[in-house]
């Protein structure tokens, strides 16, 4: 067995792998597939309660698909050779039009279905495309939960300290500055967002919930530098809020409420 | 379309504009309230005695369009129409600020600080607490009149 065989067979197999990586890469913020962000796993005790089990690791899921496709191609490589009636064994070059041929071939094959049958009023596609499909879901689901719990330690550290009632006014209007094609429709849907933030919450939460709600439309990096612009925004700077007229405290109504209430 | 699509994006003032959609949120959400604390006030106009006073009759009539109006206007109209209202308030404040009428004057200051609050614009917040402050401020100005003449009086009885 010649030295090109084994050659032919790896870079087809890279042929397949580096399809899914594009594929990965295409649709997933691949960042988040390991298990979870260094930064808050080690350095902060604060957000022990957040941080994943190894478990929530996309890494084993990207690798089984990445090898799914590698195997796929190299396997339609070999069904070329097979069926073509060419000794497998004594390829004596590298054949560029056979491993582009296979390479494609076994990334259709992949992605393709027999035919599609109804099941609870939901379509279910029979072939390997179930295969490929049920993958993706699980590294979806695992980075969705990375994500999201990175998300929490991000948006925790940098709304940790912000007083709600002034950083409601004040901060989306400023991130949204920044935000290219920031439309009225946006404008619309964070004010609704907004103001579904439950007021009975304690102010921690819905500084997340806000800071969630404005990290949808900018990144969570504008929204770090936003808030270092407006120091007013920290809790416990009343007095400063006041002195700069941002905020209606609600205590100059009442004092003056209660002054009329008083006086006969 | 997609031209059409950019130009609405292009034309979108974003910080103003979402600072004024906050607000127009906020107005319609809190519609009900304010309407209603509007309503006490056309209500308590009812029972305020102008007596004589031309300015008093042609303020009272003012802030009762002003509070027909901001029914079911649209959220920045209300707003326009509140800071009438406060105008007018003070002005009535300012003419009518005698005994008989105090308890009427002081309850529509009470309902204008709540649609003060509830609107949250800063023109209706400075001109509900210029009207309170004005009540507050006579009754003092009063309790430290009655409190000198107290002593002019004691003074000039004592021997």
């Amino acid at each position: 067995m010649s030295y090109y065989v084994w050659l032919n067979f790896v870079i087809v197999f890279m042929f397949g792998v580096l399809w899914g990586i594009l594929e990965l890469v295409i649709n997933y913020e691949l960042r988040y597939v390991g298990s979870f962000n260094r930064k808050y796993k080690k350095a902060k005790k604060e957000h022990e309660d957040v941080v994943l089990d190894k478990e929530e690791s996309a890494l084993g899921y990207v690798f089984l698909y990445l090898l799914l496709n590698g195997l796929i191609s190299a396997l339609a490589f070999y069904s070329l050779k097979f069926f073509s009636k060419e000794p497998v064994l004594e390829i004596d070059s590298i054949e560029i039009p056979n491993l582009i041929i296979a390479g494609f071939g076994g990334v259709l094959v992949l992605r393709s279905s027999i035919f599609s049958i109804q099941l609870n009023g939901n379509n279910v596609e029979v072939g390997l495309i179930s295969i490929v499909q049920g993958l993706l879901d699980k590294i979806e689901k695992k980075i969705k939960h990375n994500i999201a719990a990175n998300r929490i330690c991000e948006i925790f550290d940098i709304m940790k300290d912000i007083d709600y009632e002034t950083a409601k006014a004040e901060l989306p209007s400023l991130c949204i500055c920044y935000i290219d094609g920031f439309s009225e429709k946006d404008s619309k849907d964070l004010i609704n967002a907004i103001k579904e933030i439950n007021g009975n919450l304690s102010n921690v939460n819905k500084c997340l919930q806000l800071g969630r709600e404005i990290a949808r439309y900018c990144d969570v990096e504008i929204l770090k530098r936003a808030i270092k612009k407006l120091p007013v925004l920290k809790e416990g700077d009343e007095e400063r809020i006041k002195r700069q007229g941002i905020a209606q405290t609600k205590d100059e109504f009442e004092t003056r409420k209660e002054k009329l209430l008083i006086i006969k | 379309m997609m031209e059409s699509d950019n130009k609405i994006v292009e034309s979108y003032d974003k910080p103003n504009s979402f600072a004024a959609d906050l607000k127009a949120y906020n107005i319609s959400e809190n519609a009900i309230s304010l309407d209603e604390n509007a309503k006490q006030i056309g209500l308590l106009l009812n029972q305020i005695e102008t007596g004589d006073s031309k300015l008093a009759v042609d303020n009272v009539e003012s802030i009762k369009n002003a509070v027909a109006e901001s029914q079911n206007a649209s959220p920045k109209n209300r707003v326009d129409e509140y800071v009438k209202l406060g105008e007018h308030m003070q002005f009535l404040v300012m003419e009518l600020n005698h005994t008989k009428n105090k308890k009427y004057l002081k309850q529509m200051a009470v309902c204008y600080l709540d649609i003060a609050k509830l609107s949250e614009d800063e023109r209706v917040k400075n001109l509900s607490f210029a009207v309170a402050d004005r009540l507050i401020g006579d009754e003092v100005g009063e309790v430290v009149q009655g409190r000198e003449a107290g002593a002019g009086v004691s003074r000039a009885t004592c021997p």
